[in-house]
């Protein structure tokens, strides 16, 4: 009759499965998480289907119907080159994702491996890993990329480049950090006193717990790399004309900003939703999969 | 209410909305405390005597709490008094220390601002005024090199030092109760006897009554005159301290004595471990029906299971909830 | 106190002198030739070694590198390939430009961002709460260049009443401004409301309600300064943001500064002045950091008495 509640006894150790399921129901819970989700859900699907969803060439001018308003036709409206916005909208987000999921992959290719064995191994490798990595961050971080920019030059390459490293110190800091908690716990301790080797104890208990903080910052750094490239589009040292970059068309279309302001809103507007989407689950992310692991 | 009780409590009843249900934390709380007394409040963690202080006090969350029942402070009801005028018994009339002196001090501000704070807001003293009479509380609680101290940051006193300031803090302007929400727990043995010691002969000096909340029996057998024992949010057993120990009534009061362990004792059951008391506190979630310790006591009996137990009085000054007490009246040999 | 200063000052020295490493070994690294680019397209390979020789090009790296340390302690940053004049010299008044649009855009974010953060807060999950914490996803989100722009249409364009871009009055500091501290105003607002929520639930927030002190003084004296702590905090962390943010938001309203300068550099491959801008970029925030170290040290008792 009566009910027993036993008291359960904390989780030990490293992030199970349960762990995951927990954080996902709680993600689920959390409306403004699941609405970033959706919006990020229709951009993935328009950058894939993009093709089927606008037939025909985006970049191909067609000067009769330059700079139109938003019709029935053309449902965002022309740009200077008679080009149709939500076409040219569409195929940008190709680039953007193109330009996000590159340069984050970048980051954490770098810049995981790179904490891991600065953070685990510590001595010199850290003290050279960590002044660089100070240096680096010594320079505002939009900043930086330009610089890169300046030096590898233009273009879609090299924008996805110079975006991915300047996201590569954060990436060290944030691994460096966790591993530094983690190695201190005891069930490091005990695995390495069984004779585990340095190797299989980074790959099988750290770098799991790595995944947490470093996914919630993935997501919300996809966001950031997305403005990043815009920014750098719109200087025009970023992705080149014709190709669409959100940033890109928002630069040309500053010249026409008074005749036809349409051709800049609406590429804008796509970058704020997009952007919004991934920091809107990045936050949810955050608060469901545990809110005290070591963030920045 | 007693004519000389100056706190006098009736059926409290305090619940907290969370998002898997609402918890119902303090089940039907009685308590008269008269000028002067030191009245111990005894229970397990989670058992709601934390709660209830902070229900006496109006510190609960707004929002989130649901208090109802009767708070008598001399002859005023708390629960319907308006913000304004709680704020002026909070610190004045009825003080409050906790358990944590390191947490429980403001890092930013200097240890002489928080006990002047309390005297400008309640006694009308100007901030130059209330610091130097800052000076004197630190000295009545024996800290040591008071003028220095009052400009010290809380990180640099002792635990024992903070816990003696957040005393001057609580009894500088004379408050008529003070409640003390384990006082000493965080604290080392020798230490805790200081700070009890003080307590005591401050209460003397200012005639403040004490309601000390502890899970510690032993605090309750030396400091206080009576004791009430609590158990999911309902008060058991309410005795004289020295017939508690000495003839404890209710299952759940001999189960919490008999785990004490003593010094070479023979326990009765013969056996060489400790006795416990089996099972674990319920879930506030998951009250169980009818009296809240039945899944838990030797002697349930079926109406236990069925309907929660009234406080009954039994000789002058003993309380218990118990059905077995009520039904075959007072049993002063029940093993 | 002093002596902490001082010891910051000194540990950057090592950083500043790894960031003109940095700088110099990425310049150098370009693909093509910067002697060749400012010879121009129609130089014959002999102009191109001349050129090459007067920029000291055609000797050996490390030697480059002293001459360029040696210079650069003099102030002499080299001269602009577009203008010829010193870099020093280009940078100087813009300097006080993008610095004075950089202090307004971190003042209006303080001014607007601190009391909506405490706002909300002190009344979580109600409507103000919300609305605070929507339109702080909105700042971080929106890209900067695009607010200016559209600012311009609403207020220039529309409405006449604000300048498209230039400077001048300080009428011509306010788009750019309130451009630039968007994004600062949302970290600040959603840094202070999780700061003060944290505060709030200390246990010596409990003390002080304990002790009769109403909600209001609760707030401004015992809750506020804990939570400075880590609003400082962002601030500094922010302002690297920020500086990059001046680049976009200088170019948008035509502002003088240095992230404009930058820009046409950039654009104009003029390599000494995109060097010498970024250097004082980098400059700027190292010495910010010190500054907000400081701050933090000032408010934080325990690092200050021991």
């Amino acid at each position: 009759m009566a009910s027993q509640n036993t008291e359960l006894l904390p989780a030990a150790e490293a992030v199970g499965s349960s762990q995951w399921q927990r954080g996902v129901a709680k993600l689920l819970r959390n409306r403004a998480a699941v609405v970033g989700g959706i919006i990020i859900v229709i951009f993935l699907l328009s950058a894939l289907f993009a093709p089927i969803l606008y037939p025909g060439n985006p970049n191909a001018p067609n000067l009769i119907h330059s700079l139109e308003r938003p019709s029935a036709s053309h449902l965002l409206g022309t740009d200077q080159l008679g080009r149709d916005i939500l076409g040219r909208i569409l195929y940008g987000g190709r680039v953007s994702l193109t330009i996000a999921l590159g340069s984050v992959a970048m980051g954490m290719i770098f810049g995981i491996p790179l904490g891991l064995v600065s953070g685990y191994f510590g001595g010199k490798t850290d003290f050279l890993v960590q002044r660089l990595t100070d240096i680096m961050l010594s320079f505002p971080p939009f900043i930086l990329a330009l610089a890169l920019v300046a030096v590898l030059g233009v273009g879609l390459k090299n924008t996805l480049i110079s975006v991915g490293i300047a996201g590569i110190p954060h990436t060290i800091r944030i691994t460096r950090g966790c591993v530094l908690s983690i190695r201190e716990q005891v069930y490091v301790e005990a695995a390495r006193a069984v004779g585990t080797r340095d190797s299989v104890i980074l790959v099988r208990h750290i770098l799991p717990n790595v995944m947490v903080p470093i996914i919630v910052n993935s997501t919300l750094f996809l966001g950031m790399a997305i403005l990043f490239a815009a920014g750098l589009g719109f200087l025009g040292v970023g992705i080149q004309p014709p190709t669409p970059e959100w940033g890109t068309m928002l630069g040309s279309g500053r010249s026409y900003l008074f005749a036809a302001p349409h051709v800049a809103t609406f590429p804008g507007i796509a970058i704020f939703l997009v952007v919004l989407g991934f920091n809107l689950l990045g936050d949810g992310l955050r608060d469901a999969l545990d809110p005290r692991m070591g963030y920045e | 209410m007693n004519s000389d009780s100056i706190l006098s409590i009736r059926d409290l009843q305090v619940s907290f909305k969370t998002f898997d249900g609402d918890v119902r934390a303090v089940n039907g709380f009685n308590l008269d405390i008269g000028a002067s007394e030191t009245v111990g409040l005894v229970g397990e963690s989670g058992c709601g005597k934390s709660v209830t202080a902070k229900a006496i006090l109006g510190l609960l969350p707004k929002k989130a709490a649901m208090v109802d029942g009767q708070i008598l402070f001399r002859n005023q009801e708390l629960l319907q008094l308006p913000e304004k005028e709680m704020l002026r018994i909070r610190g004045n009339d009825i003080s409050m220390i906790f358990q944590e002196p390191m947490t429980s001090l403001n890092p930013v501000m200097k240890i002489g601002d928080q006990i002047a704070e309390a005297l400008v807001l309640h006694q009308d003293l100007s901030w130059t005024q209330a610091r130097k009479k800052a000076i004197e509380m630190l000295d009545r609680v024996h800290i040591p090199s008071p003028e220095v101290r009052v400009g010290n940051y809380p990180h640099s006193l002792s635990g024992g030092m903070r816990q003696r300031a957040m005393i001057a803090m609580a009894l500088s302007c004379q408050p008529a109760l003070l409640l003390a929400d384990e006082p000493t727990t965080a604290l080392d043995v020798t230490i805790q006897a200081q700070i009890m010691e003080l307590m005591l002969q401050l209460q003397t000096k200012l005639n403040t009554a004490i309601l000390l909340i502890t899970h510690d029996l032993g605090l309750i057998a030396e400091s206080a005159e009576r004791v009430l024992v609590m158990y999911a949010g309902r008060v058991v057993e309410e005795a004289m301290v020295a017939d508690l120990f000495h003839d404890p009534l209710h299952p759940y009061t001999k189960g919490l004595l008999g785990s004490v362990p003593v010094l070479g004792a023979k326990f009765k059951s013969g056996s060489k471990s400790l006795d416990e008391i089996p099972g674990v506190v319920p879930s506030l979630f998951n009250l169980p029906d009818g009296c809240a310790f039945h899944p838990r006591c030797p002697k349930a009996m079926d109406i236990c299971r069925k309907e929660m137990p009234p406080q009954t009085l039994f000789e002058p000054d003993r309380k218990v909830s118990c059905w077995l007490t009520t039904e075959k009246g007072v049993d002063h040999d029940a093993a | 106190m002093a002596r902490y200063f001082f010891g910051r000052l000194i540990s950057t020295i090592p950083v500043l002198l790894g960031i003109t490493l940095f700088l110099f070994f990425i310049l150098r690294a370009l693909p093509g030739d910067p002697a060749a680019v400012i010879a121009g397209q129609t130089a014959t390979d002999t102009e191109i070694e001349l050129i090459r020789h007067q920029l000291g090009l055609d000797k050996p790296v490390i030697v480059q590198y002293k001459i360029f340390m040696t210079r650069l302690v003099m102030l002499d940053l080299g001269n602009s390939t577009r203008t010829q004049n010193p870099v020093i010299e280009e940078i100087r008044p813009r300097l006080v430009n993008t610095v004075l649009l950089a202090l307004v855009a971190t003042l209006i974010a303080c001014i607007l961002g601190i009391p909506a953060g405490i706002v909300a807060a002190v009344r979580p999950y109600t409507w103000m709460d919300n609305l605070v914490t929507i339109l702080a996803l909105f700042g971080m989100s929106m890209p900067a260049f695009w607010l200016g722009l559209m600012l311009i249409v609403i207020f220039s364009v529309n409405w006449h009443i604000l300048p498209v871009g230039g400077a001048g009055g300080i009428e011509y500091l306010v788009l750019p401004a309130i451009t630039l501290a968007a994004y600062l105003i949302a970290s600040i607002a959603r840094n202070t409301r999780s700061s003060m929520m944290e505060t709030l639930s200390q246990d010596y927030i409990t003390t002080a309600h304990a002790k009769g002190v109403s909600e209001k003084v609760v707030i401004w004296r015992h809750a506020l300064k804990n939570s400075f702590i880590p609003i400082i905090t962002v601030i500094g962390l922010q302002f690297g943001s920020l500086l990059g943010g001046t680049v976009l938001t200088e170019t948008v309203f035509a502002w003088p500064g240095i992230g404009r300068l930058l820009v046409s550099s950039i654009l104009g491959r003029d390599y000494p002045m995109i060097q010498g801008i970024i250097l004082v970029f980098a400059l700027l925030f190292v010495l910010t950091n010190i500054l907000v170290d400081l701050i933090y040290v000032f408010l934080d008792p325990k690092v200050r008495y021991g």
